[in-house]
């Protein structure tokens, strides 16, 4: 969606324009569920994406935007993820860890074909504190400094838990 | 004092992302200079950037728009969608997989019913019966009723609002059906229901029962399933 057709659609939708936002959500879901998904699993990803639109949605008035909609949506979904993955509920944090398992027993890695879908499922494997350092500086490109603000941790443990998950999935990939 | 093995591999990443001052890069370049390991491990990690940069973005197996219009007042579409996503069974670990289909072969409204009827049986379970030719053939005309008894007050919240909406939207979308089609929309949703109230029955006999809470979770989402499956077929040959 070109720049000004977006900023037309925030402006709509912050003024209750229903339609505007689907569109929104339309150009932005793909993004929002592939943060999701990699950082909590399958199970529980497309409630997280519906979470994170029904909040953007709430909180449009608070975009100011000073940054692209993609950027302010993308931080909003991560402090989403990360502050729900903390309150789950016991039973879905039980199926997220029976899918992990379940995912380990069915899925070996194709050592042989480097594909993009073995990276998925090395990244999957990775320990949460790794994977999520990862997913935010390798695949997201956030700085350590606001991955440390985002996650309450320093930026020394966001440096040591990049390399610890590049030293991981080097290990599974190989 | 020269560093280890160890701690040159720990400076890689630092390496990789222009984070080391420039006497660290200097001693780190003359070590990997010396040292056939350390180049290869360089590489493997650069290959794990580069390939982490080309992860894509990732389509939900359905269209989670339905839930979010319910949850902030919007009407749930009733317009033909350019495209419409089924849900289909992905494998672990896979991306998932939306089916993507064009209108043209999205024509057969009957055949494609029939086949949400045959997965919804399916998914209920064993033991329940399927709805036949002889079922629609013989279906009562009081169900030519458009309307979709709600219960959805009874399911668990982040299901409840949705499901009121697609039960809505359903009954907004059926006038006009076909009374056969809305036959097996009827009978199949019937047969959901019975499951949620099995399960709803031995769960208040065990309330402490984790597999029988999950089970009944699981049958709310099936109804969800088919509910969205049925405004979709049904929204495209509106």
């Amino acid at each position: 969606m070109p720049a000004h057709a977006e900023t037309t659609d925030v402006q709509r939708a912050a003024n209750g324009d229903h339609d505007a936002f689907e569109r929104l959500y339309r150009g932005h879901v793909g993004r929002i569920y592939a943060l999701a998904r990699r950082m909590t699993g399958e199970d529980v990803a497309e409630d997280l994406t519906q979470e994170v639109f029904i909040r953007a949605w709430q909180k449009l008035d608070t975009f100011k935007g000073t940054a692209r909609f993609g950027t302010w949506l993308h931080r909003l979904a991560v402090n989403h993820i990360l502050t729900r993955r903390q309150t789950m509920t016991r039973r879905e944090a039980r199926r997220v860890r029976s899918e992990g398992i379940l995912d380990r027993v069915t899925s070996p890695l194709r050592r042989d074909s480097g594909s993009a879908l073995d990276l998925e499922a090395a990244v999957a494997r990775l320990p949460s504190g790794a994977r999520d350092v990862f997913l935010l500086y390798d695949v997201e490109g956030y700085p350590h400094s606001e991955i440390a603000g985002l996650m309450s941790i320093s930026e020394g443990t966001s440096k040591s838990q990049l390399h610890r998950a590049r030293a991981l999935l080097r290990e599974q990939l190989r | 004092m020269s560093a280890t093995h160890e701690e040159w591999i720990l400076q890689l990443s630092g390496y990789i992302d222009g984070g080391l001052s420039g006497d660290d890069r200097s001693a780190l370049e003359a070590h990997l200079a010396e040292c056939g390991e350390c180049r290869q491990t360089l590489a493997d990690f650069r290959s794990v950037v580069a390939r982490a940069g080309e992860l894509g973005d990732m389509l939900p197996a359905r269209d989670l728009w339905p839930g979010i219009a319910g949850a902030i007042g919007a009407p749930v579409s009733t317009r033909g969608a350019k495209v419409i996503a089924l849900p289909t069974v992905s494998g672990a670990g896979q991306a998932p997989a939306g089916i993507f289909l064009s209108r043209p072969q999205l024509a057969a409204a009957a055949g494609i019913l029939m086949l949400i009827s045959a997965v919804a049986t399916w998914t209920v379970g064993p033991g329940l019966a399927a709805v036949d030719a002889t079922d629609v053939a013989t279906a009562p005309a009081q169900e030519s009723e458009t309307r979709f008894a709600s219960e959805a007050a009874e399911a668990p919240p982040s299901l409840a609002e949705e499901l009121r909406s697609l039960e809505s939207a359903l009954g907004d979308l059926g006038n006009g059906l076909d009374p056969n089609t809305l036959h097996i929309i009827h009978r199949n949703l019937s047969v959901i229901d019975r499951a949620i109230e099995d399960s709803r029955r031995a769960l208040a006999l065990d309330p402490g029962s984790d597999f029988l809470e999950e089970h009944l979770v699981r049958a709310w989402e099936r109804k969800r399933d088919y509910l969205q499956s049925a405004v979709r077929v049904v929204e495209w040959n509106g």
